[in-house]
Order: structure tokens, then sequence, then C-alpha cells
């Protein structure tokens, strides 16, 4: 026993001696224990002030207000930025300055309206341009609406929604769309920060921007394809880690519902199933009992790391891989003289990997960020298992674009789209075997910034769909946004 | 006691102290880490330039803008989050330059420190009187204005004694050791501005009262404080970019008023002030905005140096007694 505690004691001792002995390296060895006590002292001392300082800072807070309030993530565009009608951090008290528009200090909103006019050869424009927000539609078409609110909770959140108005006179009429809608701390101990609510999943680089943030009219075939017209966003939580390693790096992991058309190749039992011939006569989870959360596996998962490097002072490079894992709609359930006979729960699960870069150079005498070259592309593959094993079908696609901002508020782009399909065994209930096309698309385009606030573009489409020829599209789009000035993301 | 269990017991207790030491340990590398020079990350190289001028040994400085391009529109490099994650101490220009860059990466760097409303959050604008603060009602027909005024203050050297002074008492605030460092330190940067501005002052004056026109409203602090008048913009609005038709106007007008000069920052379109330049008899001017802007500003001193050369240059190479 005693032999025990004299172990116990000297490792202790010795850990604390080494660690301490490391602090202290360089020290005299006489006063360690005064220095330590003076050093705690000052230490508490500190936190009383900072505690001080942050309550006064929290009484401050709607008048003193910052330069940062309520800003837009991902997005960058016109839906966030500071408000001006505020008074600077710090200073002392103002009275809130009468501000044009609604500059209000809680809370940042902006409107940003998207529409486009064009033309394609495919009559069916919608069966090219699958993205809710795509022009989709020959004339004229209003791509989206948003109207972005975004700003501080309190000392510890900041929160941000965006809603979509839109309108399809094909389909649903007018409608509104909740995009986004979270909220997310501001600092969190040990590099973590945590979001909750209703957001685009972190996967790759597209799939997290808005319809502002865009390089070109329409969403890369690749990423319909794999995330459906809305893209992945379901309500969720996301954690992320900025990894102390000494380039960025970064470490999310994300938690969401599995359900729904916005959780397209997963248990969304109307949108993917039905939108391929292969499965339009299969089994699927039965919306009343196969969407319930029953255990772990039914929610969706995705994590991503991504990693950046500056490779000379004019080039930045940013990488990163994602997976995303869920259950889909897929059951195990047979057909009796139509009737459908069994539990209605999902069998099959669905996993999508992907991998993107982007890289940009601006040259050291950058004037409104122009001129700059960047190239974007990212990869993605989904694997789908149906209730048989063998009947496990993969697919896969990338694009891969480059823009030039060869004059001040001047971008050319162009962008080449590739998916493949897999027909392997996957067959309908006539026997026949049936792909996905593969398809093939490039898209070259011009935008012309007349302010930061507007934006002109014009695109051109060549597109080669195995079995239904090839198409042409032209389409001009103009956007506006009003509201406090935007900040980007890299 | 059954044997096994109590070992087990054992190593569980020995895990604990153990983990329990090297928690100590990290907080007392903490404290160590405390007294180490203060991580100051400074939006721009003259905010750092000063930074460093006011901090000396006790702080290591990081700029992030740099100093040749446009820092409206920094590019927001993933690498800055990183610093930021790391410093004790930011230091933003405000009155809106960083507005289109800086706040994404701050919300990302999940630094309580520098969040605004911290003492390490250290805007440079507070306590100076900026200009062109608009008056009355305010919307984007006008360009892209800055409704807290004019953010290039740090080209008047007066404003850049105020900048250091803020600074300073940040400095001191967040490391109270090194308070006396600091006060001597923010003493000679302030009297070495007042021994340069004796200087400067003397080779301008003779120039005082000359018609420029600018680019951007980048050199209104400069001017006012050197006595000359920037009359006219290549830009025709803030933030926007010269039309055919404004150029034409205003080449009219630099030949009209003998206009003499026009100053751009280095990384402005040869296109438009090539243009202007070419068809009048005005001297083009490249007055960097930033240290770093030219190979000779090397610091926040430099800079002024250069461009106080640099106007003495052309205006006595223009005038016809020489």
């Amino acid at each position: 026993m005693k032999k025990t505690r004299l172990l116990r004691t000297f490792v202790a001792g010795s850990v604390f001696l080494f660690t301490a002995g490391l602090v202290l390296q360089g020290s005299g060895a006489e006063d360690q224990v005064g220095e330590l006590k003076q050093r705690l002292k000052q230490l508490e001392e500190a936190h009383q002030r900072e505690l001080a300082e942050l309550e006064a800072a929290v009484a401050d807070f709607e008048t003193a207000h910052s330069d940062d309030s309520g800003l837009m993530a991902k997005g960058g565009g016109a839906a966030s930025g500071s408000n001006p009608a505020a008074a600077p951090a710090g200073a002392p008290f103002q009275p809130a300055m009468p501000g044009p528009g609604a500059r209000e200090a809680f809370i940042d909103i902006s409107a940003i309206g998207t529409f486009s006019i064009g033309t394609s050869t495919e009559q069916d424009v919608r069966s090219l341009q699958k993205a809710d927000h795509d022009p989709g539609r020959r004339g004229f078409d209003l791509q989206s609406l948003e109207l972005a609110m975004s700003g501080y909770v309190d000392p510890y959140f900041r929160a941000q929604t965006n809603l979509i108005f839109d309108f399809d006179p094909d389909e649903h009429g007018d409608r509104i769309e909740i995009e986004e809608a979270f909220m997310e701390t501001l600092a969190l101990p040990a590099n973590l920060q945590l979001r909750v609510g209703q957001f685009f999943t972190e996967f790759g680089r597209h799939n997290t921007q808005h319809l502002h943030f865009w390089d070109f009219v329409d969403t890369p075939v690749v990423m319909t394809r794999m995330f459906g017209p809305d893209g992945l966003r379901n309500p969720g939580a996301r954690l992320s880690w900025l990894a102390p390693t000494p380039f960025y790096s970064e470490l999310f992991f994300t938690v969401q519902d599995s359900t729904g058309e916005t959780a397209y190749s997963f248990r969304n039992d109307e949108g993917f199933l039905d939108s391929h011939v292969q499965f339009n006569e299969r089994a699927r989870v039965d919306s009343d009992r196969g969407e319930e959360i029953r255990k772990m596996r039914d929610l969706l998962y995705t994590a991503r790391y991504a990693a950046s490097w500056d490779l000379t002072v004019n080039q930045t490079v940013l990488a990163g891989v994602s997976g995303a894992t869920g259950p889909n709609a897929s059951t195990e359930d047979t057909f009796d003289n139509g009737n459908q006979i069994g539990e209605g729960r999902p069998s099959g699960r669905t996993d999508i990997y992907g991998t993107d870069v982007y890289w940009k150079w601006t040259p050291p005498h950058q004037t409104r960020g122009f001129p700059f070259v960047s190239f974007q592309t990212e990869a993605l593959m989904r694997r789908f298992e149906l209730r048989d094993p063998s009947e496990t079908f993969e697919d896969y696609g990338l694009y891969a674009q480059a823009l030039y901002g060869f004059r001040p508020m001047w971008v050319a782009g162009l962008r080449y789209d590739g998916v493949r399909g897999d027909m392997k065994d996957v067959t309908d209930r006539g026997g026949e075997t049936i792909g996905l096309a593969n398809r093939t698309r490039i898209s070259p385009n011009m935008t012309w910034y007349p302010s930061e606030f507007s934006k002109i573009r014009l695109q051109y489409n060549y597109d080669d769909r195995s079995g239904f020829g090839k198409d042409h599209s032209v389409w001009l789009q103009f956007e506006f946004s009003i509201g406090p000035h935007g900040a980007h993301t890299f | 006691m059954i044997p096994d269990e109590k070992g087990r017991r054992m190593a569980c207790y020995k895990m604990k102290t153990f983990f329990l030491a090297l928690l100590t340990g990290l907080c007392l590398a903490l404290v160590n880490d405390a007294e180490a020079r203060l991580e100051v990350v400074a939006t721009t190289p003259d905010l750092g330039s000063i930074a460093e001028a006011v901090g000396g040994d006790r702080v290591s400085v990081t700029s992030l803008a740099r100093g040749t391009e446009d820092a409206h529109f920094t590019s927001p490099r993933p690498s800055f989050i990183r610093v930021l994650n790391r410093a004790d101490v930011l230091i933003e220009n405000g009155a809106e330059l960083e507005v289109g860059w800086l706040p994404p990466l701050v919300r990302n760097a999940r630094n309580r420190a520098i969040i605004p409303g911290n003492p390490g959050r250290v805007k440079a604008a507070d306590g100076v009187s900026l200009l062109d603060i608009p008056e009355g009602a305010v919307d984007r027909t006008m360009g892209d204005v800055h409704v807290s005024g004019n953010p290039h203050f740090l080209l008047d050297p007066l404003n850049a004694k105020i900048v250091a002074e803020t600074i300073a008492a940040a400095f001191i605030e967040l490391d109270p050791e090194g308070a006396g460092d600091y006060q001597s330190a923010l003493e000679t940067f302030q009297s070495r501005i007042d021994e340069k501005m004796e200087e400067w002052k003397e080779k301008l004056e003779p120039y005082e009262g000359t018609q420029v026109v600018t680019y951007h409203a980048t050199y209104r602090y400069f001017a006012e404080r050197f006595g000359f008048e920037t009359v006219a913009m290549i830009e025709p609005l803030p933030g926007v970019e010269p039309t055919p038709r404004h150029l034409r106007d205003l080449i009219q007008r630099i030949r009209d008023e003998n206009i003499r000069m026009i100053w751009a920052e280095p990384f402005r379109p040869s296109r438009s002030v090539d243009r202007v330049g070419d068809a009048t008899d005005a001297v083009v001017l490249r007055l960097p905005e930033l240290v770093g802007g030219v190979p000779d500003a090397e610091d926040y001193i430099s800079l002024i140096d250069y461009n106080v050369r640099a106007i003495v240059d052309a205006l006595d190479a223009d005038s016809p007694e020489a």
C-alpha cells in the first residue's frame, strides 16, 4: 500500500516537475514558488478585470455596436456587413443615428433578387436545369428572391436566416422556402464552434454557397444529381474544430435529419426515386411509418476536413475531403397485387464522397480584387444501396471551372461538367436495365459587375446527354442586392 | 477485496493523478505563455508598423493585407483565420475599410479576445476626427459611401500619433507589466513624428494650395494636413469605376483649370490613370497608401517620406523656374 502511494506521488511529482521545469526554464530556482504565487495573483487580477470589462461590454452591447454585427456566413454577397449607422465599438455612448433605409442596430436585412432571360433548344428546360434556382424557363424567369437577415443574438450567439421567395408557374406557383435558419456560437473553448438549426450541409464547396455567390448562372450537374434541386440541407447540428496545425485546417462534423427532398439521395421518398426510371416502381419507405427516427442510423452524418496553404504571397489553395452517409428510401418490402407488404422502413444506405480544390491568384497590385485567376473543382461519388446488395450502384461526376477577372469588375469563366451513371444490375420491373444518363456540359460565361451590388452575366451551355442528344442554351442573368455592405469568405 | 479489482482501481487512480498533473502543467504553461510576447494582428501594414514602433520587443506583429494592394478588397485567406485564432490583439483600421473581408474571418477565428467589445479588439479610427462624414440621408446612388467617414486617415501623420496612442493604451491594458516600455516607445514614436512633421511641412510649404486630382478619396487627410486641394477624382463616385464620359469631362477640367498633379495608388489600373495623364499636362504620381506599397516605404515614417519626396521632386521638375 505504502509502495503504491509512493509510486503515485512520484509519478505525479515528476510530471509536475517536468512541466513546471519547462515553464520555468531560464528563471532562478530560489523564488519559483513566490513567482508562481505572484503569477497566479496576476492572473486572478487580470481575470477579475476581464470579467468587469466583459460585464461593461455586455451592458454597452446595444449602443456600442461593432463593425461586424450580424454578418452572413458563407453567402458573402451583399447580405452581410457592418452597420454603418451604429456607434463604433468601444466608443462612448452615442445616440443611434437615424440611418437611411432599415438600418437597425440589431439586425442586418438585405434582399437579393436574381432573374434570367434565355432560351434553350430543349423545350423541357427543367430537364436540363434541374436545380430550383437555375434558370428554368424559356423567356423570363425569377431564379430567386432572397431575404437575408442576420445579427448577434447575445454575447454568445449569432444567427442568420435566408428566406427564398420563388415563383414557378409550372409547379407550385408562389412559394417560400426556409433555405437557412441557424444560430452559431461565437467563442466556444477548445477552438470549437457549434451551429444548430437548418443549414446547408458542410459538404464540399458549392453546396454551402447561396445563389448570389455562384460563379455561373446554374448549379454544376453533379451537385444536382447527388444533392437534388435544393442542395443538401436539413435541420441538424454542426460542430467544427479549428485544428491547431501551423496552417489553416478545420474539421466539420454534421448530424442532420435524413428525410425529405432536401436530403435528395437519402430518405427522400419522392424526388430521387421518382426521377430515375429504374426505381420508379420499386417499393420505398412509407412516408408515415418509414420516416420516423428509431435509431442513430436513421440520421444523416457528414464529415469534412478542409485545409489551406498560402503557396506564395499571391497564391492560396483550399482543399477538402467530405463524406456523407445516411439511410435512403429503398425498403425490403415487396409488392403483392400492387399492395406494398412490409414495415415500410428503409433498408438501403447511401454514401457520398467528395473532394474539392480551390486555388486563387491575385497579383500584388490588386485593385477591387482584380485582376485574379481562380480554379475550382469538385469530384463526387455516390454509392446507392438498394434492398439487394447486388443492386448497389455507383455513379460519379465532377465539375471544374476557371475564372479570370481580367479587368476591374469583369470576369470571364469556363466550366466543364461531367457525370457518369452506372447501369450495374439495376433493372426495372420489366427486367430492362436502364442507367442514369451520362452527361457532359461546357459553359463559357462573362460577368460584369456595375458595382459590388449588382451583376449582369451572360452564359452559354453546350449540353450532351447520352440518349437525348445535344442541346444549346443561352442565359442572361441580372442580380441586385440591397442592404449593408457584404463580406466575402475565401 | 479482490486483487484484480484493486489493481484496476489503482490504475484508474494513477491515470487520474497523471491527467491532473498534466492539466496543472498545462495551466502553468498558459500562465507562462501570457508572459510571452503579445501576439498582435494588424489588418494593414501601416497599423502593423505603428504597432511595432509602440510594442517593440514585447509584441510580435503580423499584418494581413499586403502593402501593395487595395485594402478594401484584401482576399480573405483561410490562413488569416489561423493567425487571428492565436491573436491577443487585433488592430483594425475601422471606418468600414475592412468591411468586405474581415468580419467573417473574425467570426471563424473563435477567439474571444478579439471579438468587438473586448480590450483585444482595437479600432484605429476611434479617437480620430474623420473627414467626409456624409450629411443627411445616404444611399448607394452616391457610390460606396462610408457612413462613418473617410477611412484613409493614416496618411495624416498627426492621426498616426493618435492611433499610436490608442494602440499603446490597448497594449498597456493587456500587458500592464510593460506599461513603462510602451509609454516610452509611444513617446519616442510621437516625438519622431513631430520632428519629421517640421521637415515634411517645410518641404511642402512652397506648394501650398496646389490643386490635385486623385483616383480615390485616399489622400484627403494628407492633402488637408499639407495644404493641397483635392478638386476631383478619377472615380466618378467612391468605389465606382470611371466611365469614358467621366474621364472626358475630367480631362477637360484638368486642362481648363490647369491642375498640375494626379495622385493614384500604385495598384490603380494604368488604363484610366495614364489616359488622363497623357491627355493633359498634369503629372501622374503613384503614391502608396500603405507601408510596403513601394519597396522604399518600409515603415510608417519612410512611407510619408517617400510620398513627400515624390511630390516635391515632381513639382520641382514641373515648375518653370527649374
